[in-house]
């Protein structure tokens, strides 16, 4: 009936809940017995959040647990917090100042925050001086409340101490500035420029000299006693514990307290005044010395200012060049209406953009070639105005008739000869645009005639026709000209047209070939070009 | 009248229920240590109940373990407190759902198996032959499913914690990439002995109350095949509330 495996399977479970058991246990950390340390406790004002077995750290590390946490048996108004802490782990008492009637240099525990969910734990510091504390001692010092609030209330004790001399040094300052005033509101004699400069040298040499006695004084001076500054600090560190304590004990320690923040301001006075003695007895390298220094060079500058005056009040009455030039307003309008009108021109011109164009056509009826040179200046992107010259194989056609009479009897009498003159000209285009859309109007001096124009720009300015209308009066409709350009690859222009539609005789047909750019650097050049 | 007639009548045999369940403990307690020892009883029961409810239990704990990361690391990110995801499964674990969890799957593994092999025996009348045999059948039945439920019970609670808190690494560290480090320490600094001590006490209470209830639901089984597919079912649905009703006042009265 029993299947004879069973033991071995039952005997696995057990090794498995063995293994489980002990790994279980084994890994978790089981706090503190009381065989592990001993037991001391705090008084606390405020236990909030403190909670049986939180963490006692010290520098960061656990050293124990809270053990009960009730209200204190000898002082009910208190929280009394059960600390066990490791045996290694020793805590001074602390050494009583009479004066301040606080245990000094002992350990102390602080109620911490270690979350803002609100985790608390007590921190602790094992103190330097005085007996160990045993089982069942307090720990002396024990501080409820840190953080913010904490902070600005030492805060507000130290300033009140402080701001005294503070003012003391405010009243100072505003004495200087006053002797200056007055130095500066009386009238002296004048000196040279030379002599100003010699000073302003000399002032510079001083101040540098100072410079370097401050550098001095905060080394030799500040730096070292900044054990000093320390221990005022922990002066104020400490009248601010105790008045904590006091509040909770009696009216009496108030006096003690007082008797404290005397010594903090008598340590605070003592090393004032050790940087403010007198100019005389000052020793080399402390304030009252670089102030002397100072005060000196306040004499040199004094003088100084004395010359840059006279010198001012020169100018200011008109009396020299640069006092006409200070003191005209007229001049200053002109130079102001000039530099608005110039920066006006320089934008105008900075806007405007200059294309250049080349072009050649092929006459296909007439053989022949006609070269192109565009330049156009486009100041807004809705207007330019177009520079053409023409090199046209069609020529300049003038026509003349001439009359000759003659009473030679071979010829008749009356000769009327009409010459038609063709010849190889230049011919120039100037015109003005405006672009509405894709449309743009023409108008102006087409090659040597007045005429119009409408070019219709298409596929973003890539695809324009042209339609020219041109030379009315030199044959029996005016010059008519179609053209299409199509501009590929930025700068190249391919273009096909019929020149003179309406003009059976001089119809024709052309293609060309181009190069269109803008051009900055002619920008840069037309400054230069000699204008009226 | 009827009506309170019937009433009454329920709630007397769920009374009597009780009595009969408690005096079967007792009987079942008492015989334990009563001669004669049949060790090999008790082994083979520590195998079916322990042994053979392991697979089960640890996929269950596995799964709820990594289920609860997933659902805590989900809402302590709201707070920006992901490290508090071992912990929080670690003591769920321990202190409550892995007692109550291992419980309930025994019950359905076990009592019901329990219920029926007792409540078959009985109206085949072979509690009758053994009792002809002179052999006590409550010490020989359910003395030793008593015991092999209250010693298996907390080791597989066990392990349904350390697997679940298993389960819990492998989700946070490994799939949401929290940080190791605290998972651990938040555990092993959180989770005190007494944790992990009071949820094994819990199991061994409900290995008791689940062989106690899964028994007399078998011992008290009459009508043939259908009374006894009543009392398997008896036996699982009681044994799951007695399971919850013993928690409850076991928590209240160790916390």
């Amino acid at each position: 009936m029993l299947k004879s495996k069973t033991p071995l399977l039952v005997g696995l479970l057990v090794i498995v809940a063995a293994v489980a058991f002990v790994f279980t246990f084994g890994s978790l950390d089981t706090g503190m017995d009381a065989a592990d340390g001993y037991r001391v406790y705090a008084r606390f004002d405020d236990a909030t959040g403190l909670v049986s077995n939180s963490r006692i750290m010290l520098s960061g590390i656990e050293v124990g647990r809270l053990g009960k946490i009730e209200l204190d048996p000898e002082q009910p108004d208190m929280a009394r917090v059960e600390l066990l802490v490791r045996k290694d782990i020793g805590l001074h008492k602390g050494l009583y100042d009479e004066r301040q009637g606080l245990w000094v240099d002992g350990a102390t525990a602080t109620r911490r925050q270690a979350s803002l969910i609100g985790d608390y734990y007590v921190a602790l510091t094992p103190g330097i001086k005085g007996p160990l504390l045993g089982e069942g001692d307090y720990i002396p010092n024990v501080i409820s409340q840190t953080g913010f609030g904490a902070v600005l209330k030492n805060l507000e004790d130290a300033s009140s101490s402080v701001f005294p001399k503070l003012d003391a040094i405010t009243d100072d300052i505003k004495a200087i500035t006053g002797g200056l005033r007055k130095t500066l509101g009386e009238e002296n004699a004048v000196a040279d420029l030379k002599q100003i400069r010699t000073d302003i040298a000399k002032t510079t040499e001083n101040v540098a000299a100072l410079t370097g006695e401050l550098r001095t004084f905060l080394r030799t001076d500040i730096y070292p006693r900044g054990s000093d500054i320390q221990q005022i600090l922990s002066h104020i560190d400490r009248t601010a514990a105790t008045l904590e304590a006091a509040t909770a004990r009696t009216a009496a320690s108030v006096d003690k307290i007082a008797a404290s923040m005397e010594t903090a301001s008598l340590d605070v006075r003592r090393f004032i005044s050790d940087q403010t003695a007198s100019a005389g007895t000052a020793k080399d390298g402390t304030v009252a010395h670089a102030i002397a220094r100072l005060d000196h060079n306040m004499a040199i500058l004094e003088g100084t200012l004395e010359n840059v005056r006279s010198i001012t009040a020169q100018v200011e009455q008109g009396k020299s060049t640069v006092g006409r030039l200070l003191t005209d307003d007229k001049l200053i309008t002109d130079i102001e209406r000039v530099v608005a009108d110039v920066s006006d021109y320089t934008s105008t011109f900075s806007r405007t953009q200059i294309k250049l164009g080349f072009r050649t056509d092929y006459f296909v009826g007439r053989g022949a070639f006609k070269n192109t040179i565009d330049v156009s200046l486009h100041p807004r992107p809705d207007k330019y105005y177009l520079l053409q010259i023409v090199d046209d194989p069609v020529g300049r056609t003038v026509s003349t008739r001439r009359v000759t009479t003659t009473n030679d009897p071979r010829v008749p009498p009356v000769l009327v000869e009409d010459i038609q003159e063709t010849t190889s000209q230049l011919k120039i285009s100037v015109e003005i645009a405006k672009r509405w859309d894709f449309l743009t109007f023409r108008y102006g001096i087409i090659e040597n005639s007045g005429g119009l124009g409408i070019d219709a720009t298409l596929l973003d300015d890539a695809l324009n026709f042209k339609f020219d209308i041109f030379e009315f009066g030199h044959d029996t409709y005016p010059r008519l000209r179609l053209l299409g350009e199509w501009e590929f690859l930025t700068h190249f222009v391919l273009a096909a047209g019929i020149d003179d539609i309406l003009n059976a005789g001089s119809r024709d047909w052309f293609v060309g070939l181009g190069v269109r750019f803008v051009d900055d650097d002619i920008k840069a050049i037309l400054p230069l070009a000699p204008s009226p | 009248m009827k009506g309170i007639e019937r009433i009454g009548q329920w709630t007397l045999a769920r009374i009597e229920g009780t009595g009969s369940a408690t005096l079967l403990a007792w009987d079942g307690l008492v015989s334990m240590f009563r001669p004669p020892f049949r060790w090999r009883l008790y082994l083979q029961q520590l195998e079916f109940v322990g042994v053979g409810s392991l697979v089960i239990v640890l996929l269950t704990g596995g799964f709820t373990g990594m289920v609860m990361a997933v659902q805590s690391a989900y809402a302590f990110r709201l707070f920006n407190a992901e490290g508090y995801v071992g912990t929080t499964v670690a003591l769920a674990l321990t202190r409550e759902l892995a007692p109550v969890l291992t419980g309930l799957m025994v019950t359905g593994r076990v009592g019901s198996s329990i219920a029926t092999e007792i409540g078959t025996m009985g109206v085949t009348e072979q509690i009758e032959a053994l009792r002809s045999m002179a052999v006590n059948p409550v010490q020989y039945l359910v003395s030793p499913r008593i015991a092999a439920l209250a010693l298996a019970m907390p080791v597989l609670t066990l392990l349904f914690s350390l697997i679940g808190i298993g389960g819990a690494w492998v989700v946070a560290v490994l799939g949401l990439n929290l940080d190791e480090g605290v998972f651990h320490a938040r555990i092993v600094n959180v989770v005190t002995a007494w944790d992990v001590w009071s949820g094994l006490i819990k199991a061994a209470f409900f290995g008791v109350t689940i062989a106690i209830v899964s028994c007399n639901a078998g011992y008290t089984a009459s009508g043939g095949a259908r009374g006894v597919g009543l009392a398997t079912t008896r036996a699982v649905v009681y044994a799951s509330v007695a399971v919850l009703v013993v928690d409850y006042f076991m928590t209240i009265m160790m916390f």
